[in-house]
């Protein structure tokens, strides 16, 4: 247990550098648990309409591509291995390992957002978005717009947490690289490790309840 | 801070990431094999061993101070009440579930070459019925301007702009009525006459239009059909047979005065559905169903639904009507009147 004269600058509200680190990390949590009930209204949304429209759903999803759906999974599980790696890497004061990491995990989101840029281009190419030129006769279900709309406002949300993770990992990746952090403080590090696993964590929902309905 | 938890666990990391790409390998894997409604349990079971996995580890869940557990963990208890409190709702809301029928009755036209000319007459009972039928999607004025229009795209049609996507000759508009038009439903389940007047009422706000030329008249009299819509009406009723026996009625009925205010109210707007006796049983055309298909009613009596000891709740379904499915809404009674339609129900139903 180190306290304020290593490095850290500990607020006077708080007896240590330690105590101040977990208030941090219990602040992340909390929220991180709004993030989950944000998810959560669409997973309701999603979870009712396919108990009504169970077909739908089926017959809906199969314009959905599952290898790039897959990729993208193993692309985000990739990135948060590498992210656990850095916050290792900070606090064990290597740098060196410690930058190459983050830029790995930057550009792991960055291959997530252009493999979802190409989805996202694919369906509207199809007229699958849900506007005004929505293709009804691609499915004999008339509603199927509906699991379009749950598509991109799920993935979408989604896909704005993973460019601000990113904005965030580039963020302490320049701290880093600047020798802002060390073990005694690394909380920016952890924290944004934590935001970007949440990201993980929701995609491993989205992928299976969205690309691989039966 | 650190110093003293200065575990190493890099290890555990590259072992976690190896599970989690083994298990969407996994699920991947599944997907492709049918189990019913096992694959979602399966793929939800994986999913959520996945994550427990992020969490437990990736997220130092498994290291760290419980405090932070206890509150990742109050997320999914509100999470769980979330879904529970919706389902719960969902699950018990009234969803009348229609019986399918292969054959169709379609191709009653009525007396084409009568009916495909205007009359005042028609015009005026159009309508009517376009009041009850239309103005609820289309607008009072035939602007596509009604209150449920703002749920639809393409929104339903403005006919004071000329435009028809299917014609707007009035056998070409009788055939969209008949068999519907994307989210416009199918009307086939009015009596011809009925439609034809629609047709000769919507044409009186459109600037455009096209009249039939007697070849277009005698083309579709030549596809109108013999008495075809009674078949399905009684395949219906085989398919929708109810199993339990039906209870009888004779005891009460003696009790039950249908010459009362209610009787009277029951007998002409409601028996036509629900059966003499609120027996149900009876048929009713699903609206916009391509095949038909028909909701058989209830039987009021043994029925348990809210509406039967809370009035509201009766004006409620009855003021709604159920859309889409045959019911009509009603809003033409006085406070007084739905009480004795109520009481009498009521008495239909065994309640008093
Ligand atoms: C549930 C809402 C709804 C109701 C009720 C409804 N319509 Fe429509 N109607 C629509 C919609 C939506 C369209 C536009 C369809 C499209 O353009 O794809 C439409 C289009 C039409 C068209 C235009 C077809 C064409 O060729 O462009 C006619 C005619 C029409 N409706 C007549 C009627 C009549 C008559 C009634 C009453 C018996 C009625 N509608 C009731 C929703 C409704
Ligand atoms: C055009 C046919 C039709 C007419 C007319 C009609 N109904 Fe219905 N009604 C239905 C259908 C279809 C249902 C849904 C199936 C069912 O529950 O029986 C229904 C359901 C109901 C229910 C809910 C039954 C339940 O199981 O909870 C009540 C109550 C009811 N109707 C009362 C009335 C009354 C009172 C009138 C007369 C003012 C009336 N209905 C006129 C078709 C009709």
């Amino acid at each position: 247990m180190s306290d304020a004269t290593s490095g850290a600058h500990v607020a006077h509200h708080f007896d240590n550098a330690e105590q101040q680190f977990s208030s941090a990390k219990l602040g992340l949590w909390l929220f991180l648990v709004t993030e989950v009930l944000l998810f959560g209204g669409l997973f309701v949304a999603y979870i009712m309409f396919r108990a009504l429209y169970p077909d739908m759903f089926a017959e809906a999803h199969h314009h959905l591509n599952k290898v790039m759906g897959g990729i993208n999974t193993v692309v985000l599980i990739c990135s948060s291995l590498s992210m656990a790696m850095a916050v290792h890497f900070v606090r064990d004061n290597d740098r060196v390992k410690a930058v190459k990491l983050l830029s790995f995990t930057f550009l792991c989101g960055a291959t997530f957002m252009v493999i979802k840029f190409f989805e996202y281009k694919e369906k509207f190419a199809h007229h699958l978005f849900p506007n005004g030129s929505f293709d009804y006769s691609a499915f004999t279900h008339k509603n199927a717009n509906l699991f379009y709309s749950l598509y991109f406002i799920m993935t979408g949300l989604h896909g704005l947490h993973v460019l601000i993770g990113m904005g965030l990992i580039a963020w302490v990746l320049i701290r880093t690289r600047r020798n802002n952090f060390s073990s005694e403080y690394y909380t920016p590090v952890e924290l944004t490790g934590l935001y970007w696993h949440l990201v993980d964590l929701v995609w491993i929902y989205l992928f299976p309840l969205m690309y691989l309905i039966a | 801070m650190s110093s003293n938890k200065k575990h190493d666990h890099r290890k555990t990391y590259w072992k976690v990431w190896a599970s989690l790409i083994v298990l969407t390998i996994v699920t991947v894997w599944t997907s492709y094999y049918d189990f019913g409604t096992l694959n979602i349990v399966v793929a939800m079971l994986i999913a959520t061993t996945k994550a427990t996995l992020v969490a437990l580890f990736f997220m130092h869940l498994l290291y760290d101070s419980k405090v932070d557990t206890v509150v990742f963990a109050s997320s999914l208890v509100f999470l769980a009440i979330f879904v529970g409190l919706t389902a719960s709702d969902m699950l018990d809301r009234y969803v009348p579930q229609p019986v399918k029928v292969a054959a169709s009755g379609d191709n009653d036209m009525g007396d084409v070459a009568k009916l495909a000319k205007p009359s005042p007459e028609l015009i005026a009972q159009g309508k009517t019925l376009y009041a009850t039928n239309c103005a609820s999607c289309h607008g009072d004025s035939g602007m596509g301007n009604g209150p449920a229009a703002a749920a639809f795209n393409p929104k339903p049609r403005n006919f004071t702009t000329g435009e028809w996507k299917q014609g707007g000759k009035p056998t070409q508009i009788f055939q969209t009525l008949t068999t519907g038009f994307n989210s416009m439903p199918s009307f086939a389940a009015l009596p011809a006459e009925e439609r034809w007047a629609l047709v000769h009422y919507i044409r009186t706000f459109s600037p455009n239009r096209p009249e039939d030329s007697a070849a277009d008249i005698t083309a579709l009299a030549a596809k109108s059909g013999s008495g075809a819509a009674h078949i399905p009406v009684r395949l219906a009723m085989e398919l929708s047979a109810v199993s339990e026996a039906q209870p009888t009625y004779d005891i009460r009925k003696s009790a039950i005065d249908a010459t009362s205010e209610g009787g009277q109210l029951y007998q002409t707007r409601c028996a036509s559905c629900h059966g003499d006796n609120g027996q149900g049983g009876i048929n009713v055309r699903v609206l916009g169903s391509h095949p038909f298909s028909y909701l058989a009613t209830q039987s009021f009596a043994g029925n348990h639904a809210a509406w039967t000891t809370n009035m509201q709740e009766f004006v409620r379904i009855n003021s709604l009507g159920l859309p889409g499915f045959g019911k009509p809404a009603i809003n033409d009674l006085t406070p007084a009147q739905w009480q004795s339609l109520y009481n009498y129900v009521q008495q239909l139903a065994g309640i008093r």
